[in-house]
């Protein structure tokens, strides 16, 4: 359970954030959508403890956030917008050694995962290329792997499928929608919003504040399938 | 923590050993750079002083490569890419640091026996060569203290980083590198008495000079001073770091 | 060639904000200098420090090594090319750079103007305390001759840069190699003591390398040391060693610059 509660943040006297609050249960699918400059990476460096609000606070199964982010990472993943977020010069095993290491997975368990995740992801033929090597796909997925080396009980994704062909993405969305039915909590930051299992939540933020809060089969039922125009609508009309 | 650290330290070395020319140039850089001022000295001083300024100048390139290494250690990962993933990860920032110091004295380790090997066949020895290859080891710890200190201070500081050759320099040489800070005058010994160094190369040269008894004061106020640091190191550490969470600014620099 | 001067008028105006790094780099020919000097100044108050041949006195050897460093200052200047190389590299930025209307040999220009407005700010320490240690054989003519010592120097300096710009592009690392031979330069250059006086080995090294008759001719002119050879024939060894490495760089350039874009420039 991730509760936020009344959480604001400014940045040269700008407010990027005001009065956040909300309740994420365990296994829900959160979509943060929201203009650029909306505050949706600033919401979620704060719930990863990256970034501590102004006001308010963050707890993460009676964790504060704030005090015990350290403690939380082991029970959370990340995956960041940067494709440099991984180390170049290693490969797909390297770099899942590695992280699943300071993660704490254990040896034999940790061997098992790594091939376990590059094949779900469908990265086994790659496995010991170089990260430098990679497509821009291929590196977001190992990303997802790095995240989930660990078998976290939250996901957090800021932007993953930015740059993906459309292939790419329907496959990145297929694993989540999975991951997701599989009981893992995900909060994502997207742009992209088809593909999706109809009951995610999407949580739009506008100037700081949360717009809404819909499932997406209640957004679809109302722009009669097209979720883009409807978006744009409430862009343009700014509806409640 | 030691399983964090080994990761770390395994992840750098991974990474080191794609670059081939890196371990050419560690193996040779130190000899080639230490080696004007010692060449200097057996042209123009006596055996003993070739020998002195030889573990002075190495002391301090072992200086320059904490300095490097866990100094600029949030640096060379913020241009990795990776800083942020590390800093989301469990391992705390203090972790990090002691892994790029143990990092960096396994590379240490290599360099310096290259360097006594050239040294050796250009007829500079150093006697006493086992109690200076634990004197070696051990300093280690205490410039992995003070580079703490440092690396705090270049993440609050982000552009100190710019400064980091000058300022190995003047730790170099108000720390007798060359030149036993018992010949300085009084104000230049003050600053000499606050680095670390000083210490170790003061030990260095009276194991050369087979005078062990010399050697336990100098070790009491090392232990002294680097404990500071580390000290210090840790306090600004942590508050750089609540800091830079209030600002969001890791990756800026 | 003139397009790229912009990418000169970028790095001014990014080193002006961070105006901490010139403090630093400003103090870098004078800190290589600081241990020596040290050890010179008190080793002779000690005794522990005697004085050989013309170089009697802890002025004249600090006349002797300062030069050296302005020297190097000058030469290994353009060798910051092959970093700022490295470092778009390791950002991410070559790419973007690259597919700029600007050539390889433009960016190497433009970098390298940089460099040089930079160094002739920083020598100015160097240049006063030459001109304080009493340059004796300072002449206009002598002064002229040293120039063009300098110059030449400076071109053998790009056969390197060009040299290593290709091999980094290839290779990814380059720069270690850089960084090797500058940090092996003061010794086989001669910048503390001449060079007659090191091993053979290293000596042979140092006979091959263009830079090492430039300083020694740079220190004839304005010291008035003594040549390795007489001074026509250091000429001609430098010209020719000028000329073979300049040629060696360009067509090194050339091929692996090819080479590396046929196998893409991203990674590092």
């Amino acid at each position: 359970m991730i509760k936020v509660n009344e959480v604001s943040k400014s940045f040269n006297n700008s407010k990027v954030l005001n009065g956040i609050s909300y309740e994420i249960k365990d296994g829900d699918f959160v979509l943060i959508t929201g203009e650029n400059g909306a505050g949706k990476s600033t919401l979620l460096k704060i719930l990863i403890g990256l970034l501590i609000p102004d006001s308010g606070d963050v707890q993460i199964d009676n964790f504060n956030v704030k005090k015990d982010w350290k403690k939380i990472s082991k029970e959370i993943g990340v995956v960041m917008s940067n494709e440099r977020s991984l180390y170049w010069k290693l490969s797909g095993r390297e770099n899942l050694d590695i992280f699943g290491g300071i993660y704490g997975v254990k040896r034999n368990k940790k061997k098992e995962k790594i091939i376990e995740l590059l094949r779900y992801f469908n990265l086994i033929d790659h496995i010991d290329k170089p990260v430098e090597n990679y497509s821009t796909g291929m590196r977001k997925k190992l990303m997802l792997c790095k995240a989930l080396i660990h078998e976290p009980k939250t996901l957090f994704i800021d932007e993953a499928l930015n740059g993906l062909d459309p292939k790419a993405t329907e496959e990145m969305i297929f694993y989540l929608n999975k991951l997701n039915e599989n009981g893992l909590t995900i909060i994502m930051i997207s742009h992209i919003l088809h593909g999706f299992n109809d009951d995610i939540k999407i949580m739009h933020l506008k100037d700081g504040k949360i717009d809404f809060i819909k499932r997406m089969k209640e957004i679809k039922n109302n722009s009669n399938g097209d979720i883009y125009s409807y978006y744009s609508n409430i862009l343009s009309e700014g509806e409640k | 923590m030691m399983i964090e650290i080994f990761y770390l330290v395994k992840k750098d070395l991974k990474i080191r050993s794609k670059y081939k020319s890196i371990w050419l140039n560690m193996a040779l850089t130190p000899f080639f750079m230490i080696s004007p001022y010692v060449f200097s000295t057996k042209l123009i001083g006596t055996e003993s002083l070739s020998q002195e300024v030889l573990i002075g100048t190495l002391l301090w390139y072992w200086l320059t490569q904490y300095f490097f290494g866990v100094g600029d250690g949030f640096g060379e990962e913020r241009m990795e890419g990776t800083l942020v993933t590390i800093i989301i990860s469990p391992v705390k920032l203090s972790t990090f640091l002691f892994a790029k110091g143990f990092d960096t004295l396994i590379m240490n380790l290599y360099l310096s026996f290259f360097t006594f090997l050239f040294f050796i066949f250009n007829g500079i020895k150093i006697n006493n060569i086992v109690p200076i290859f634990v004197l070696l080891l051990i300093s280690g710890l205490y410039i992995t203290f003070f580079s703490f200190f440092y690396a705090a201070l270049a993440l609050w500081k982000r552009r100190i980083n710019s400064i980091n050759t000058t300022i190995q320099y003047f730790l170099g040489v108000f720390s007798g590198m060359t030149t036993d800070i018992g010949l300085f005058p009084i104000y230049l010994k003050a600053i000499s008495y606050i680095i670390p160094l000083s210490y170790l190369i003061s030990i260095g040269r009276n194991i050369i000079n087979s005078n062990f008894s010399n050697n336990i004061i100098s070790f009491l106020i090392l232990n002294i001073v680097s404990f500071t640091y580390l000290f210090l190191g840790l306090y600004l550490l942590k508050k750089v770091e609540n800091q830079t969470r209030k600002s969001g600014g890791w990756e800026s620099w | 060639m003139v397009n790229s001067l912009f990418l000169t008028k970028a790095n001014i105006l990014n080193a002006k904000k961070y105006k901490i790094d010139w403090y630093g780099q400003f103090l870098t020919p004078l800190l290589t200098i600081l241990p020596v000097a040290f050890m010179l100044y008190f080793g002779t108050k000690s005794g522990m420090i005697g004085f050989f041949s013309k170089e009697k006195s802890f002025i004249e050897m600090m006349g002797f090594i300062i030069l050296g460093a302005a020297y190097w200052n000058y030469v290994e200047v353009l060798w910051n090319v092959i970093f700022h190389l490295r470092y778009l590299m390791k950002v991410g930025q070559l790419e973007e750079i690259f597919i700029m209307p600007i050539s390889s040999f433009g960016y190497i220009f433009s970098w390298s103007v940089m460099g040089f407005l930079k160094v002739t700010v920083e020598s100015i320490p160097i240049l006063i305390l030459s001109i304080i240690f009493s340059i004796t054989d300072f002449t206009i003519y002598n002064f002229l001759m040293s120039i063009l010592v300098l110059i030449i120097s400076i071109i053998a300096s790009f056969g390197f840069v060009f040299l290593f710009f290709g091999l980094t592009l290839k290779l990814k690392d380059g720069d270690e190699l850089v960084s090797l031979l500058g940090n092996a330069s003061p010794l086989i250059g001669g910048m503390f003591f001449s060079v007659t006086i090191l091993p053979f080995g290293l000596r042979i090294i140092s006979y091959i390398f263009p830079f090492t008759w430039g300083l020694d001719l740079v220190r004839h002119f304005l010291i008035g040391t003594e040549t390795i050879l007489d001074i026509k024939n250091q000429f001609i060894v430098l010209i020719a060693l000028t000329l073979f490495y300049l040629f060696l760089g360009i067509v090194s350039f050339v091929v692996l610059e090819k080479k590396s874009r046929k196998n893409g420039l991203q990674g590092f």
